[in-house]
């Protein structure tokens, strides 16, 4: 796989084993969510690819987001959006380090946005940062 | 005489501090609309960015009842046209800014669509800031 497809798989399959998730919709995969039933949904936001070091074939610094939108059924308060929210800071927390075949990515912080209304949910993000050297 | 050297010194100072702030918000406007370009439809969400003094100040327009399918460069170049014009109204010893979106939509536009245009940006900072400085010293 490239890297950037080694990361992808290496942070989902770090989202797979966080207990207590509801079902996960992944980018580009039809996901039809049902009305009354949490789901969260993640997307892989690549931001920057940068040499770590001078001189020929340097080393390459790899930047980017782990977006995971928290949907939780409307009109039911906030609560249950942040319960999973603070599942997630957990299992995302900074200064971890996450490895899959090798690869080993770095989150730099996790954090919870702002929430909105997108009826029939509720929706909380959760935005991590990570980097990788390769 | 000391003090008139440490007094030109300090004005030089001044002066590319000035400089590296205004080409550090020039990159980020540039990248914000880069990373919006691709979310055009009608144009509301990419002409509402706004950089600005105030907290939760700046343009907010709505999607609705506007024709869709628009040209995305022509809104990237409105929208580019509107944050230089934020940038050059900014005072000169303003210290906190704030990049802003208030269409109705950006919520969605940013987690819902996946597009996190401002959180990029934002993670990409660090590499404006570096740019800006690198840009200034070059010119000198």
């Amino acid at each position: 796989m490239s890297i950037i497809n080694d990361i992808r798989a290496c942070l989902d399959t770090h989202l797979a084993g966080t207990v207590g998730l509801p079902a996960v919709a992944h980018q580009n995969v039809p996901y039809e969510p049902t009305t009354g039933t949490a789901y969260v949904k993640v997307d892989m936001v690549p931001t920057s690819r940068r040499p770590a070091v001078r001189g020929l074939n340097p080393q390459q610094r790899y930047d980017g987001l782990y977006s995971i939108l928290i949907c939780t059924p409307e009109n039911l308060g906030p609560g249950a959006g942040y319960d999973i929210a603070d599942l997630l800071l957990d299992r995302f927390d900074a200064t971890t380090d996450i490895s899959l075949s090798g690869l080993t990515i770095s989150i730099d912080y996790s954090e919870v946005r702002t929430s909105f209304l997108d009826s029939p949910f509720y929706c909380t993000p959760v935005t991590i940062a990570w980097y990788v050297y390769n | 005489m000391v003090q008139r050297s440490l007094t030109a010194v300090i004005n030089k100072i001044e002066q590319d501090l000035d400089r590296v702030r205004t080409e550090f918000l020039i990159n980020v406007a540039e990248d914000l609309v880069r990373s919006s370009t691709p979310t055009v439809d009608t144009g509301a969400y990419i002409t509402s960015h706004s950089i600005t003094t105030t907290r939760g100040a700046g343009r907010g327009r709505t999607s609705a009842n506007k024709p869709q399918g628009q040209d995305p460069n022509a809104k990237a170049t409105e929208a580019l046209s509107q944050l230089m014009g934020d940038i050059a109204a900014i005072p000169k010893d303003q210290t906190q800014v704030f990049m802003t979106n208030n269409a109705p939509h950006a919520n969605i536009v940013e987690y819902k669509h996946g597009y996190n245009v401002y959180s990029s940006v934002r993670n990409r900072a660090g590499l404006h800031l570096a740019d800006a400085v690198n840009k200034v010293k070059g010119s000198q």
